[in-house]
């Protein structure tokens, strides 16, 4: 280990040891809960900023601890870790305060609470590893302390859900036990690299390569909700709003479709895996899942629900700008990655607010709802437009590198999806945002809390700073240190030079 | 030295007054749009909103050709008028400020004249800038303000 080791492991560190204290807390310390969890996202965050700061000057930081003889645990912080590690680390200072606020009168805060910091400790596990084997270690780790927030409400709907959620996360794992150990057999201890480590093995082992490719995607496509591998995400949605921001923003999905950017990119490397033909088959099976998920989506009258479809959708966006060979499909891939977690995790807490103050859980119980909750619904707004592809917000600025990436490798068809799947968008947003801003209420809200206003303020801030930054990230796009600038910097290394 | 400070701090606010003339026309009525809902309970303050269209007039009357470069803003924007942009400027500021000034007899008594203005300011903004706008991200951006605002322009009368 290098002498600078301890920051990653102290990155992974500073949720896992508070979530472990805040299980042992009673229920009724909710200040000291607080306290702990703001603290440990704030640490958090920290010490990444201080990562992004070294990375960013071409330092990098390593941990490694030899589990077995040829068989390390690495922790290593990259450019590409720390486009993913910043943004589960900000967006998880967020969650923490929203969660707080949402759960404050539920009861098992503290078991919530718990594994809460334990998924976002295996979020950070899975940015930073190293290697195959790590990056599996943590991946397994986050589909089991999820089950627990995924099921938190324990009514017969979500137990369901979990049921799903562990049916389709623990084969998927065994799938990639098999997958991690067939590499482990074929090329001994290889760390990620730039380019990818497995060029030289093509001669002999191509087909051995090919199907180890589908395992791996396979395993990871569970998680990032490729079709027809995403049914547990659409019903996992019964658990609270500040998980189903974290599912579907900062880790679970996230952590399954950046499995798949460095399982391409620094495993095989696109250029080799564009020669052994497996990016295509993954650039149509990406398409698919855009063009069904939007589909689903516009069917959806349940809120939540149509969000979550949408995710399927969106974040194979991801999926896609991996599969075209190019640096600016791969920019776009790349800047996706962050900016659906920041538009994703808006909508999902304005539909949190939506719920905990009026009750309103449909969209067509959502007539008029402008008037009464402006902040919220205007964040909402912004993610809507955003998810969409409206400029100036984040959106526009993935599929404007999504589509130019399509151009530029000769993949004309995707450019197909990516526009049919843009109207599909502005079908099932936009008459939502013409409900909420031009229609009358249709009478009562479903369920009031009585205070007359938009929602409680540590709900509502959250929001509005996610807002802000979808719109941020898109307006100053060209600025040093936005996402589009970071993307910018893993395309050198990639590429080599250009 | 403060020959060459002052000199430097010259030409440092030359460009912001620069940057300034090719964004006022978008900016202004932005920023009335942005306080539109603070000053909600202030009527008098509407008979001003119009006056929102001036800079655009100004700008196409008076300002000497040039543009702005704005590495920071979208993709790398760039804000200017060139002689077919400055007539199509006066055209269009003049329609607005004239279609403003009919619009706060014509909704004197509407009951939802807020919104009105709020999506009025917001059309005339993106008018503006997709005008100055010299790169297609800006152009683009300020193109989707506009559509956006003038749906809710078209929907006000809210009838079937």
């Amino acid at each position: 280990m290098t002498a600078e080791g301890w920051v990653p492991l102290a990155v992974v560190a500073s949720s896992l040891l508070p979530g472990l204290v805040i299980f042992l807390l009673p229920e009724d310390r909710r200040g000291l809960r607080a306290t702990l969890n703001l603290a440990a996202a704030f640490a958090k965050l920290g010490l990444v900023g201080l990562m992004l700061w070294n990375v960013g000057r071409f330092h990098e930081y390593e941990a490694r601890m030899a589990v077995l003889p040829g068989l390390d645990l690495v922790l290593r912080a990259d450019e590409l870790s720390l486009l993913f590690m910043t943004l589960s680390a900000l967006l998880w200072l967020l969650t923490t305060v929203y969660a707080i606020g949402y759960l404050e009168d539920s009861p098992h805060r503290s078991r919530f609470f718990g594994f809460f910091s334990l998924c976002v400790s295996a979020t950070a596990g899975i940015a930073l590893a190293g290697n195959l084997f790590t990056l599996f270690v943590f991946y397994e780790i986050l589909t089991l302390v999820t089950y627990p927030l995924v099921i938190h409400r324990g009514t017969p709907a979500a137990l369901a859900a979990g049921r799903t959620y562990l049916l389709y996360t623990l084969p998927a794992g065994a799938l990639l036990l098999l997958a991690v150990a067939a590499s482990q057999v074929l090329t001994g201890p290889q760390d990620f690299v730039g380019a990818g480590y497995l060029k030289p093995f093509a001669a002999e082992h191509a087909t051995a390569l090919v199907l180890l490719f589908a395992a791996l995607v396979t395993g990871f496509g569970v998680k990032a909700a490729l079709v027809p591998l995403h049914g547990w995400l659409p019903l996992a949605m019964v658990a609270p709003a500040p998980v189903s921001a974290l599912l579907h923003a900062v880790a679970v999905v996230k952590a399954g479709a950046f499995a798949i950017v460095r399982v391409v990119y620094e495993m095989f490397g696109v250029e080799f895996a564009a020669t052994l033909g497996v990016l295509t088959p993954l650039a149509v099976v990406a398409a698919v899942t855009i063009i069904y998920g939007s589909l689903r989506a516009l069917m959806q009258d349940e809120l939540k629900k149509r969000l979550a479809y949408s995710t399927v959708s969106q974040v194979s966006y991801i999926v896609l700008g991996t599969a075209l060979l190019g640096p600016v499909a791969t920019t776009g891939a790349l800047v996706h990655l962050v900016h659906q977690g920041l538009m994703k995790i808006t909508l999902f807490f304005s539909a949190g607010n939506y719920a905990e103050t009026l009750g309103v859980h449909h969209v067509s119980e959502m007539d008029g709802i402008g008037r009464r909750m402006p902040w919220t619904t205007a964040a909402f707004t912004v993610g809507a437009l955003g998810m969409i592809g409206v400029p100036p917000v984040a959106g526009f600025v993935s599929k404007l590198y999504l589509g130019a990436g399509a151009a530029l490798a000769g993949q004309w068809w995707a450019i197909g999806v990516l526009a049919v799947s843009s109207l599909l968008n502005a079908m099932y947003f936009l008459p939502v945002l013409h409900r909420a801003w031009f229609r009358p209420p249709n009478g009562p809200w479903p369920h009031e809390d009585g205070r007359g206003r938009d929602a409680r303020p540590m709900l509502l801030l959250p929001v509005l700073l996610t807002a802000l930054f979808s719109l941020g990230v898109g307006v100053l796009a060209a600025m040093p240190w936005s996402p589009l600038d970071w993307a910018y910097l893993i395309i050198r290394r990639e590429y080599g030079g250009g | 030295m403060a020959v060459a400070d002052a000199a430097a701090s010259g030409a440092l606010i030359a460009a912001a007054s620069g940057a300034l003339t090719w964004l006022a026309p978008a900016l202004v009525p932005l920023a009335a749009m942005l306080l539109l809902p603070a000053l909600r309970r202030l009527n008098g303050l509407r008979l001003l909103l119009p006056l929102a269209a001036l800079p655009a007039l100004g700008v196409a009357l008076f300002a000497t050709p040039g543009a702005v470069d704005l590495p920071w803003l979208f993709l790398g924007a760039r804000f200017g008028l060139d002689g077919t942009g400055r007539i199509f400027l006066l055209f269009t500021a003049a329609l607005w400020l004239a279609g403003g000034v009919h619009a706060l007899g014509y909704l004197h008594d509407d009951p939802r004249r807020n919104s009105f203005w709020l999506f009025w300011c917001a059309a005339m903004a993106g008018n503006f800038g997709l005008v100055l706008a010299q790169d297609a991200a800006s152009f683009y951006v300020f193109f989707a303000l506009m559509s956006f605002a003038s749906y809710g322009l078209v929907v006000h009368s809210r009838t079937p």
